[in-house]
């Protein structure tokens, strides 16, 4: 007895949402990323016990161990600073600067800066570490 | 359409491995904003002076601790203060580090209190 050959019904695997889906979660890391400006200075940050979590902001002035300023992750001279600083803040809704100090500078030298930072007007987020005792 | 699919997960697995998220601890510093102040009263005001050694709050002649000086700045009640009583003056000698500056400045920022540089007015500077 022959029996009837059932037709068989390849499953198919919707490939094209899936691409789709990859590509929007690629669009989303590449939208929401911020790459960090100052990757190439080497900074330690000073540590305190009253340390909070603080917003990001896009403005960041750094000071190396050497006493050498960098805004945006750009050499910058201390005259400079403030002009820069206003171009910088000018456009944005945020008026957050980050500021870095290292650990080790002396305050002869960074004294100058905060009084640029005041002069501003600017909310100032200092980084730091966290250090209970 | 299956490489195309394939070269978009890659892409997305690159993204999530090389990706370093980053948060970032400090403290808010409430600078008073504006130009240099050349007055010399104190009457009143909060002052905390640094040298490389030790503390000094209000001029005192013995030093405190910071862990004093914590407590006496929280005592002080400053956000229940309007701005202008909230300002603490802070003098500090050229050769102290960052790292003990910061913790005074985080110590005043925690108590609520505005913090305000002390500064000695050089030759030729001022108004």
């Amino acid at each position: 007895m022959r029996l009837a050959q059932r037709s068989r019904i390849l499953p198919r695997v919707p490939l094209a949402p899936m691409g789709d889906i990859a590509f929007l979660l690629i669009i989303f890391f590449m939208v929401t990323s911020v790459f960090i400006r100052e990757a190439h200075l080497e900074v330690t940050l000073p540590e305190a016990a009253e340390i909070e979590r603080l917003r990001d902001a896009h403005v960041s002035v750094t000071m190396d161990r050497d006493g050498k300023l960098w805004l945006q992750g750009e050499p910058c001279g201390v005259q400079e600073l403030l002009l820069r600083l206003d171009t910088e803040l000018g456009t944005r809704v945020d008026k957050t600067v980050m500021l870095k100090i290292d650990k080790d500078v002396h305050q002869a030298s960074f004294a100058p800066l905060l009084r640029i930072l005041s002069e501003t007007g600017a909310r100032i987020a200092w980084l730091g570490q966290d250090r209970r005792y | 359409m299956v490489s195309f699919s394939d070269i978009a997960f890659l892409l997305i697995i690159f993204f999530i491995l090389t990706t370093t998220f980053v948060r970032n601890y400090g403290q808010d510093l409430d600078l008073p904003s504006g130009t240099r102040d050349t007055r010399e009263e104190r009457d009143g005001v909060t002052t905390i002076t640094i040298s490389p050694d030790e503390l000094y709050y209000n001029d005192e002649e013995e030093p405190v601790t910071l862990k004093d000086l914590r407590q006496r700045l929280q005592a002080q009640q400053f956000a229940a203060r309007p701005a202008a009583e909230r300002i603490v003056l802070v003098e500090s000698a050229p050769s102290v580090l960052c790292e003990k500056y910061y913790r005074v400045v985080a110590a005043v920022a925690n108590a609520g209190g505005v913090l305000a540089m002390l500064e000695e007015e050089r030759e030729g500077e001022g108004k």
